[in-house]
């Protein structure tokens, strides 16, 4: 239709153009002009006209005919004689004429307009350009517009003003409702380039929905086919992006040196413009990231503020990692229209120490120890021994020597180099030296001779080996410990090297960037060797030759060498053996036997063996006596007649209902630490456990858990009773625990007298077995004395702390045989648990280095040693709940008073149970 | 073509065996081919050997396994290792351990330095670039020992003479094949094993070690391998070797210190010596240190004993014979033809010889015998060692005169002691410590640079330091002539070493 329309409108142009055409030649043509101008009015004076014309024509091209001159002087006569004011009037007429045909003509077409809207639609259609139709033509009335934000922004949505400019969240929700001008129009809501339906509402009215994206200019419009009619009014919306959280940390950014700042504080401060859903902490190193969760705000707050404290000794992203780490804090924030966006802070670089670096700092520490010794024994070697009056100037020199000394020892001691701090061993072992020494001078102090200042030399040499032998044994086992991290360097760069040759696919550029790290922190670790001591000195050459021999294959293009010489390499740093061993005395200095002399192997100084033997005698009188006192744990609970427990549980099952009845209206639920609440909860709990114990026939626990919740109990009593007068809950929670303490008191008194009664019937049928126990108790008495005595003096000297708590411990241990002997379970377990804490505390506590160093599988490189001794656990051998048991016991326990620890103990016991 | 058959049958015969008993398969293939390759390439000769494996058939596998071991023989490691990566060589027990030993080389020598001396025909791969100063002495020692060999045995080593340093045990068992807890156990320092010595960097060791001398006796073994086409019983390797391990070079007073046949007769009295014939695979995997240090008394004395009874030629003349020996018998023999009486016969009259002999030996020296107060000597060595090195020179001397007088024959004490004295300014009580080396029951590298320097030879300056070199190249002090830094030796070869010696780290 619309086709046939244009092609009439064509035709029509086609008929005015050519009519335009025809007019024109016309005018070209005078003759004809003159007969249609002045025929009308003079037809005759037109006909001479035309002939005069003619004349002048004719005397124009043959002078022959006549003066062209006079031709045109005729001519002009002729044209004079013409009436203008006739012709005037005659062109007026048809002027007329034609106005009215158009005004008919006018007045015909608006009638038509007026009477039908479809047919200005499809004028208006056919003139559309691009889809879209220049006329606007109003579609919908009464229009209202409502904008719901996005349900994230938690906002109320909000009439607009209707086609007034506005901003929105982006995300925001447009809804155009109107009532139709015309029905059966398709309307649609549009930008120009997205177009909404709109729908019906049921009401009369239609509706369409517009979700708010970029910002946009709304128009309401009519789909005609592919042409759009649009409405007049706009809808300008501005469209407000939701923008990424920020972050700002303290500080950042800046770069730190682990060794410098073995911890730090990471305080950081995001926020964001509609909410944030969470916080992480992020590491990122070489290829490696790792993210921990700070925070995960609820409810979408604006902004979150925190501070985290990262101890790089204690991470294990750290602790095998040998490049640089970038730290940030990044936020997430809320959006799910265009996804969550992150929010990055600047980095805090933590530049990590050189593989191995830690441990030479340490090592160096204990050698500057070791220096400041030998100073004092070359002092001591050299100076006269005392003499008369002179006694006192030299035992003044020989006490500001010692202590100059021993501030430098005592200080390396101290120290913490790079998050590692000395080993248990070595601090037992320099401490009882020093000890050994203060003695030692404290002799010649009192009775200064020749005796006893050679005393003091010989002490002071004796210190001085034990030190260095220390030094010795420790650079030994750190050499093999960093050696053995460096070979998984190796590997990474023989890896590595395999990726730069094509060997792993196509990443040959990551594998060159790789191969070079690798050998940057084998570079700087083979560097830390060469200070960790002889071992140190013996592999650091190690490496430094590897590292020639990977570059002198890589600058030759041979990456095929170069990863066998990292292979190389790693192999022999997983083995890190003396380069030459063995050949004993005088070698036959040939093929074998290069040892030299012999000379040099004697051990100069037995202190670390001392001190080797001295804690593993000591971790195994701990194990024994903790095995004892199960033992003594186990009679006494076998010594429990059967009987008596079965009569004992039928009977207790009543009292256990009347404990729980007792209890009933205490807190269910724990309120704030501190708080009555807290307290209320904590004596149900106890007093629950008292309850299950006396049901499964074990007294002595209910008695145990009886006594806590009285103690409980009368907290919760104390803590409702200050409560703050508004605050009912804590009021009620302390009078329900004033009400359930009769009850309770009751049922405990109760146990207590049948516990008691069992005690009784129990500590004769035990007695045999306490007696044995009391006699191994003795032992391990006389055990922790020897040690002690060892201690105290020699290459085994232990510190004084030391030698106190093996002291007290054995003390313990006597009067735990005294009690076991008399048959008197109950104290001898209280005396004997009182031991173990002591001994435990004299073995003191291991830092985290070597707590790692336990957890090292003692593993060949390939792995088949653990196969070999993977021992299968026998039917009783499922130690998984008591270990864990005794993991949280010794935790909790961590209390530096052993009495207090025992109490810790107790309670932690009955959360176990 | 006929032998290729018989090859052929041999293994079809063997297959079917096999395949009836699920057992062991022999290799396949020109087996008589092969077995003359490996003749060839065990003497050495492996121009020859390379001559009949020319053109082999790709597929014969007893060929591979001999283009492997020759490839190894010629230091192409890599070559061996990528033959013997072959799918039917792989699990080959005849392949295992040159697989292994091939596969410890490429990895050992991976971009190595390799020093090619091709003028006078050595080749010396230097695991640890920095060893190269040593290679013109090692150059130098391995000719001169060539010479002797080709005198003394009649052998002739092939030019060029493959040498491969070191730089640890790892390292050596790796490229040897020698068990690491072996070479551990005896302070294994070289094998001459795969058509080469390999020996330890003197760097791995704390004092250094006779390497120059043990380049010779390696080389012993090499000469010997090839002469008997590796016939000779391991006495015989290691009593001609410890004999020719010093023949290269002019006598030193300590070459035969204590005397072999006293610590022979000693250690046989304590119960420490082994049976000659008995010895086992080697030395160097002996039970104990000292059990090594017997057995190689027991065969350098036997050596030298029956070298001398038998007379001059009797030496080069067993060497030929043994080479055409097929069994225990034919060795019998030969030692019966050359020498006039059987191998028991000889073993009899020298256990007859040495049992004559005094057992003058000095308790510290006996086999497995340790200084009476071992611990407190250790002390004051090392009380000495510390307090030297914080510059305590007084107190060191007083230390180390007590090491001194605890141990008085020990050259090391002795240097300790000269050194803090020479600290000390006190040159007087410094030179009689490294007078004499009668004075002296053991060698050490700086008791002869000490010597050097406080009692000079002038009819042989360089003496001294050329003994303290072939000892402990790497001890400053010794590589150095003792002159303090950055003063270098006269001698170019030398102020290289000296050199070398004060880059190592310390």
């Amino acid at each position: 239709m619309r086709a046939t329309v244009a092609a009439l409108l064509a035709a029509f142009c086609v008929f005015l153009v050519a009519r335009a055409i025809v007019l024109h030649r016309r005018r070209q043509d005078p003759r004809r002009t003159i007969l249609e101008t002045i025929g009308p009015t003079d037809p005759e004076l037109a006909a001479a006209t035309v002939r005069g014309l003619g004349l002048v024509e004719q005397t124009t091209k043959d002078a022959t005919r006549g003066s062209p001159s006079l031709a045109r002087l005729h001519l002009a006569r002729l044209l004079s004689r013409a009436s203008i004011e006739r012709i005037a009037e005659r062109a007026s007429v048809a002027a007329r004429r034609w106005s009215v045909a158009g005004l008919v003509f006018a007045l015909v077409a608006v009638f038509g307009a007026a009477i039908e809207q479809r047919v200005v639609e499809g004028l208006d259609v056919l003139v559309a350009r691009n889809g879209e139709a220049p006329l606007p033509l109003a579609y919908l009335e009464d229009v209202n517009i409502v904008a719901k934000p996005p349900e994230y922004l938690h906002q109320h949505g909000r009439v607009i003003d209707t086609f007034e400019a506005t901003s929105l969240p982006r995300g925001t929700m447009i809804t155009v409702h109107g009532r139709p001008t015309f029905p059966s129009r398709t309307l649609v809501l549009t930008d120009g380039k997205v177009e909404v339906p709109f729908a019906l509402d049921g009401v009369g009215g239609v509706v369409a929905r517009w979700e708010l994206g970029e910002t946009a200019t709304l128009r309401i419009a009519a789909r005609f086919g592919d042409v759009r009619i649009p409405q007049a009014d706009v809808q300008e919306v501005t469209s407000i992006p939701d923008l990424a959280p920020k972050v700002l940390v303290e500080d950042a950014p800046r770069t730190v040196r682990m060794l410098d700042e073995p911890e730090i504080v990471v305080s950081y401060e995001a926020t964001d413009d509609h909410g944030l859903r969470e916080v992480d902490l992020v590491y990122r190193s070489g290829g490696r990231e790792a993210r921990r969760v700070l925070s995960r705000p609820q409810g979408d707050p604006t902004s979150d503020r925190g501070s985290h404290r990262i101890v790089f000794g204690g991470d294990a992203f750290f602790k095998r990692n040998f490049l640089p780490v970038e730290i940030t804090v990044e936020a997430r924030d809320n959006d799910p229209i265009v996804g969550p966006k992150w929010g990055k802070s600047a980095a805090i670089v933590v530049v990590p120490p050189q593989v191995g670096e830690p441990e030479a700092i340490r090592y160096e520490a204990l050698v500057r120890a070791r220096d400041a010794l030998t100073d004092l024994v070359a002092m001591r070697l050299v100076e006269e021994a005392p003499k008369g009056t002179q006694s006192a100037d030299h035992v003044k020199k020989e006490r500001e020597a010692q202590e100059k000394a021993l501030g430098v020892v005592e200080e390396a001691l101290a120290g913490t180099y790079g998050g590692l701090r000395f080993p248990r061993r070595a601090l037992a072992l320099a401490r009882g030296q020093l000890r050994r020494l203060e003695v030692a001078l404290a002799e010649e102090q009192k009775a200064p001779s020749a005796a006893t200042h050679q005393k003091l030399v010989e002490e002071s040499e004796a210190v001085l080996l034990a030190i260095d032998a220390a030094a010795h044994s420790l650079g030994t086992s750190d050499t093999r410990r960093v050696a053995k991290r460096l070979a998984t360097v190796a590997d990474e760069a023989a890896e590595a090297t395999a990726v730069a040759a094509g060997q792993r696919g196509s990443e040959t550029a990551n594998g060159v960037a790789r191969l070079d790290a690798a050998v940057s922190v084998l570079d700087g670790g083979g560097k830390q060797l060469l200070r960790l001591g002889q071992l140190g000195l013996d592999l650091g050459e190690i490496v430094a030759n590897g590292l020639r021999r990977i570059d002198r294959a890589r600058k030759a293009n041979d990456l095929f060498h170069a990863e066998l010489a990292a292979r190389d390499l790693a192999a022999r740093l997983r083995n890190p053996d003396p380069s030459f061993a063995g050949g004993g005395g005088s070698g036959s200095g040939t093929e074998s036997g290069a040892g030299g002399s012999g000379t040099g192997d004697g051990d100069p100084s037995s202190a670390d063996d001392a001190a080797e033997a001295g804690e593993q005698e000591l971790e195994d009188l701990i194990r024994e006596h903790g095995d004892e006192l199960e033992d003594v744990e186990q009679a006494l609970e076998r010594a429990f007649s059967q009987d008596e427990l079965d009569e004992l549980k039928d009977e207790a099952k009543k009292h256990a209902e009347a404990i729980r009845e007792a209890i009933k209206n205490l807190p269910r639920r724990a309120g704030e630490p501190g708080s009555a609440t807290a307290a209320g909860k904590q004596a149900r709990d106890l007093a629950e456990s008292m309850a299950d114990a006396l049901e499964q026939g074990r007294p002595r626990d209910a008695v145990q858990s009886g006594k806590e919740a009285m103690r409980a109990l009368e907290d919760a009593k104390k803590r409702g009773a200050s409560a703050e007068t508004w605050d009912l809950g804590e009021q009620s929670a302390g009078r329900e625990a004033e009400r359930a303490r009769p009850g309770l008191g009751e049922e405990l008194a109760w146990a207590e007298e049948a516990l008691e009664k069992l005690r009784k019937s129990a500590a004769e049928r035990a007695k045999g077995d306490l007696e044995k126990s009391g006699k191994r108790e003795a032992q391990m008495a006389e055990r922790a004395r020897k040690l002690g005595e060892k201690g105290a003096q020699g290459d085994g000297s232990l510190p004084e702390e030391t030698l106190d708590l093996l002291d007290r411990a054995e003390k313990s241990m006597r009067d735990a045989e005294r009690a076991l002997a008399e048959g008197d379970g109950e104290a001898g377990l209280e005396h004997q648990q009182n031991a173990q804490r002591l001994l435990e505390m004299a073995r003191g506590e291991r830092n985290n280095e070597e707590n790692e160093n336990s957890q090292e599988r003692p593993e060949s490189s390939d792995g088949r040693s653990m196969a070999k001794k993977a021992d299968i656990p026998g039917k009783d051998g499922h130690k998984g709940p008591d270990a864990f048991r005794k993991r949280v016991l010794e935790g909790l326990g961590g209390s530096s008073d052993p009495l207090l620890k025992e109490a810790v103990k107790r309670y932690a016991e009955g959360l176990l149970r | 073509m006929r032998k290729v058959l018989l090859g052929a049958l041999a293994a079809a015969t063997s297959m079917s065996v096999a395949a009836s008993s699920g057992a062991y398969v022999p290799l396949l293939g020109d087996l008589d081919r092969a077995r003359r390759a490996r003749e060839a390439t065990l003497e050495l000769d492996v121009a020859a050997a390379r001559k009949i494996l020319d053109g082999a058939d790709t597929s014969d596998t007893a060929l591979a396994l001999e283009t492997a071991r020759l490839l190894l023989y010629e230091g192409d490691c890599d070559g061996a290792v990528a033959v013997l990566s072959r799918p039917d060589l792989t699990n080959r027990p005849e392949a295992m351990e040159l697989g292994d030993v091939s596969r410890g080389c490429a990895r050992a020598t991976a971009g190595t330095l390799t020093v090619r001396d091709d003028e006078r025909g050595v080749v010396v791969r230097l695991q640890d670039d920095e060893d190269r100063a040593l290679v013109p002495l090692i150059v130098d020692v391995a000719l001169k020992a060539r010479e002797n060999l080709s005198k003394d045995l009649g052998v002739e080593l092939p030019l060029p003479m493959r040498i491969d340093l070191v730089r640890d045990q790892f390292t050596l068992a790796a490229m040897t094949g020698l068990p690491e807890e072996a070479a551990q156990t005896t302070g294994t320092v070289a094998v001459a094993k795969w058509g080469r010595v390999t020996m330890i960097s003197p760097r791995a060791t704390t004092n250094g070690y006779a390497w120059l001398d043990t380049l010779a006796h390696e080389l012993t073994h090499l000469a010997l391998t090839r002469g008997t086409r590796d016939k000779a019983p391991l006495w015989l390797q290691e009593g001609v070797a410890k004999r020719q391990e010093v023949r290269w070079r002019e006598k030193e007073p300590l070459d035969d210190f204590p005397p072999v046949d006293v610590v022979a007769r000693v250690g046989l009295d304590k119960g420490l010596g082994v049976e000659l014939d008995k010895i086992g695979p080697s030395i160097a995997m002996l039970p104990s240190a000292e059990q090594a240090q017997v057995a190689f008394a027991e065969v350098a004395s036997f050596v030298r004993y029956w070298a001398r009874e038998a007379g001059d030629e009797a030496l080069p003349q067993l060497v030929v014979r043994l080479k055409a020996a097929e069994s225990s018998k034919d060795f019998e023999q030969a030692i019966a033809e050359v020498s006039a009486a059987d191998f028991q016969t000889w073993v009899k009259r020298w256990r007859g010889h040495i049992t004559g002999l005094p057992k003058d030996l000095p308790a510290e020296l006996e086999p497995g015998a340790m200084p009476a107060n071992v611990k407190e000597i250790a002390r004051r060595i090392r009380l000495g060692e510390l307090l030297q090195g914080r510059g305590h020179a007084r107190a060191a001397s007083i230390e180390r005169a007590r090491a001194h007088a605890l141990i008085p024959h020990e050259a090391s004490v002795r240097c300790h002691l000269a050194e803090s004295l020479l600290a000390m300014g006190d040159t007087q009580n410094a030179a009689p410590l490294v007078e004499r080396i009668d004075d002296v029951y053991n060698r050490f590298g700086r008791w002869h640079s000490l010597n050097g320097l406080l009692h000079p030879d002038p009819s042989d300056l360089d003496r001294p330091f050329r003994f303290g070199i072939a000892l402990d190249p790497f001890e400053p002090a010794v590589a150095c002539e003792e002159k303090a830094a950055p003063e270098l030796p006269k001698d170019a070869i030398r102020a290289a070493i000296c050199e070398a010696a004060r880059r190592m780290p310390r």
